[in-house]
């Protein structure tokens, strides 16, 4: 399913490391391909990407605003020059606390949010807590699938500063394709919003997350895909703006869980003293 | 030395009807003003004087270099340098670009006939005595020659070979643009009504670079065929508005196109005018050292006009804050075209929480055991946030009434639509009595 998950037989290696830490007299023994790796020179070392890892040097990201995210995240944050793919099981129930805090940042640097077929209006005071300013905001509207893919492209094609979310619930993957290849040369984030129902069609976009209302107001989160390992978990996030944060009742707002450490280990499958390294 | 350039129209087949020597020529003109002052149209072609020009534009290399790449739109048929006009001119028609490339004599001399048009008019005598090139009648005795033929004959080689002073009655620029076209064909549809269009764009982009100039509006009028149908009227007109003053003709030819896309076309069309009336002067951009991404980007008031073009105005929108305490009331969407970003302060960032998303209207619940529903029963998490008042304004916004209100609102958790701001009316009235108003998405 994921096209970025391969090269399960080298994964040990970079695991090979972490426990043999903790306890080197059971060190796994070392596979032939660790050894060819360690004999390449390090320029070239460094530049080869295992299956296993997270992509470090992907291009430029916006830090998510999500520290338990970002750490799951290639890069450390939403891509730029992608798309990025939102699927959600009914429309307007989490965008905001998802890219909000993201697009704060983007704004603040000067950035412009492009709007295009949201399912409700927008509401600028409540944008305005993300830091989302209204004289940045463009709200496009319109009806017909076929014409909201054609706004999709000028705008990322524009390559205006900023962010560019659209709401697409009928594209079709090669219509998407399209969408991808113009992405390439925009330099901000591009975000779709599709529905869940699409989650098993295939995609260009790298990154695809699935989006889910949690408990206590929070979001439960599976990476269905991204330039690392297939990451099998689901995350929670607390993702409630400062305001919200404030009023609501305690339990609410502590129920939000605490977002476990990063773990690669769920490729392996089976290595669960990684993970506990991993929190270490 | 004097540093002539000649360049020699194709002849198109759109005819504009009030230009004295051909549109596309008069076009080149006005384009070549933003370079020299010194222009003329002669015959068929435009000659341009840039000795005094050179080291404004960087040198000589710099400007022919310059000159070269912004005439290609024109697409013209022949060219020539020269020092002199006449030179220039002949040596174009006969097909030789550079007239620097050796002694000037030398290269005119080989020249037929045909390139200068007095001395072609003298043809069938000159070539009765034996004449073929330039220089054959140049060899002949200048006596005899200004007996038998006309005297312009010897003053134009004279001008030509730089023995004489020329002089020319250099092009002026009128104050406004008004330029018609008669369409080669009675045309109703858009695209080929464009191709007139984008000549006439052209031209008033040529007029615009000479006054260093660019519009933020201009009018396109086009006439009806008189064979119209009775109810199409005499023709129709459409002016567009660009935020930024400018001569872009591409960028301006898109606007027009998608305007007249949605406008469409009542009867057959025959001719067109276009009208800039007020220029404003454009200052030239500055050009970056550093290789930006910023290079390849469409400034956002573009896309936005662009989009606006297509789509109508009403669906691209940009919001103003108004300090109002109801929900409805927060916010107005203006179209992005006639938008202008609030010079006042804006609000500051909202202490209470406000939802993200805005129902156009609010949504009535069901209620079930008490407890409003919405993709399952809803928790109510906080409130009540009592928001009163309002009787002082009421009016009426994208065709809602707004005015006096007493709702006490919650911030409530649906287990499948996540956090909703929902209220509820103080005075209890019959039948529904919860509505979900905005989302915290």
């Amino acid at each position: 399913m994921n096209a970025f998950s391969m090269g399960q037989g080298q994964l040990s290696l970079s695991d090979a490391q972490a426990p043999a830490d903790d306890a080197p007299a059971a060190a796994p023994p070392v596979p032939v391909a660790a050894t060819a790796l360690a004999t390449l020179p390090w320029q070239l070392a460094s530049t080869v990407w295992r299956g296993s890892e997270l992509l470090q040097r992907s291009g430029v990201v916006v830090p998510t605003g999500h520290a338990g995210l970002d750490r799951e995240l290639p890069g450390g944050g939403w891509p730029c020059g992608a798309l990025t793919e939102l699927l959600q099981p009914h429309a307007g129930v989490s965008e905001w606390r998802m890219v909000g805090p993201g697009l704060g940042r983007l704004v603040a640097e000067g950035g412009t949010v492009l709007l295009i077929g949201p399912p409700q209006p927008p509401h600028l005071p409540g944008l305005r807590q993300y830091g989302l300013l209204p004289e940045r905001v463009v709200w496009i509207e319109s009806d017909g699938a076929d014409r909201r893919l054609w706004i999709a492209e000028e705008a990322i094609k524009a390559n205006v500063q900023g962010a560019v979310l659209a709401w697409l619930p009928k594209a079709r993957p090669e219509q998407l394709r399209r969408l991808q290849s113009c992405a390439q040369r925009h330099s901000g984030p591009v975000f779709l919003f599709r529905p869940a129902l699409v989650q098993a069609e295939a995609s260009p976009a790298p990154l695809r997350l699935l989006v889910q209302p949690g408990t206590g107001g929070g979001i439960r989160l599976r990476i269905l895909k991204r330039r690392g390992p297939q990451h099998e978990s689901e995350l929670e996030l607390a993702a409630l703006s400062s305001a919200l944060e404030r009023v609501l009742p305690r339990r609410v707002v502590r129920s939000a869980p605490v977002v476990p450490a990063l773990h690669h280990g769920s490729l392996v499958g089976a290595d669960s003293q990684v993970v506990v390294a991993g929190l270490d | 030395m004097a540093h002539w350039l000649a360049l020699i129209p194709k002849s198109s087949s759109l005819v504009s009807t009030d230009a004295p020597g051909g549109s596309q020529q008069q076009a080149i003109g006005w384009w070549a003003l933003q370079f020299t002052p010194r222009v003329t149209l002669c015959e068929d072609a435009v000659l341009l004087e840039l000795a005094a020009s050179e080291r404004l534009f960087g040198g000589k290399a710099a400007l022919r270099k310059r000159i070269l790449k912004e005439a290609e739109p024109f697409d013209c048929a022949a060219r020539a340098w020269a020092p002199t006009g006449m030179g220039a001119l002949a040596l174009a028609r006969g097909g030789v670009r550079n007239g620097f490339a050796g002694p000037l004599q030398d290269l005119l001399d080989a020249l037929p006939l045909r390139t200068m048009s007095r001395v072609a008019a003298e043809r069938p005598l000159l070539a009765r005595l034996g004449c073929r090139t330039l220089g054959e009648v140049r060899r002949l005795p200048r006596a005899g020659l200004s007996r038998r033929c006309a005297p312009e004959v010897l003053k134009a080689l004279d001008q030509a070979y730089g023995e004489e002073t020329e002089c020319h009655l250099w092009l002026e620029l009128p104050e406004r643009f008004d330029a018609r076209l008669e369409l080669p064909g009675r045309t109703e549809s858009v695209a080929a009504l464009m191709q007139g269009a984008r000549h006439l764009l052209t031209q008033m982009a040529g007029w615009l670079a000479a006054r260093h100039a660019g519009i933020r509006h201009f009018t396109l009028h086009w006439h009806h065929d008189g064979q119209r149908a009775r109810a199409a009227g005499p023709g129709g007109e459409l002016t567009i508005h660009t935020a930024e003053a400018t001569r872009d003709v591409e960028y301006l030819g898109r606007l027009l196109h998608e305007r007249l896309n949605r406008t469409g076309l009542k009867a057959p069309v025959s001719d067109l005018v276009l009208c800039a009336p007020e220029p404003e002067s454009l200052t030239a951009g500055n050009a970056s050292l550093l290789l930006e991404a910023s290079l390849q980007r469409e400034p956002l008031h573009r896309l936005l006009e662009r989009l606006s073009a297509r789509l109508g105005p009403e669906h691209v929108r940009r919001p103003q804050l108004v300090a109002d305490h109801r929900l409805e009331a927060m916010q107005i969407w203006h179209p992005a075209t006639a938008f202008q970003p609030s010079t006042t302060a804006t609000t500051g960032v909202p202490v209470l929480p406000q939802p993200s998303w805005i129902l156009p209207e609010p949504l009535p619940l069901a209620v079930h055991q008490e407890k409003p529903v919405y993709g399952g029963v809803l928790e109510l998490l906080t409130g009540p946030h009592r928001m009163e008042g309002g009787w002082w304004d009421q009016r009426e916004l994208d065709g809602r009434v707004i005015g006096d209100l007493t709702r006490d609102y919650y911030v409530a958790l649906s287990p499948q639509a996540g956090l909703l701001w929902i209220y509820r009316h103080r005075v209890v009235r019959q039948g529904d009595n919860w509505f979900l108003h905005g989302v915290f998405a």
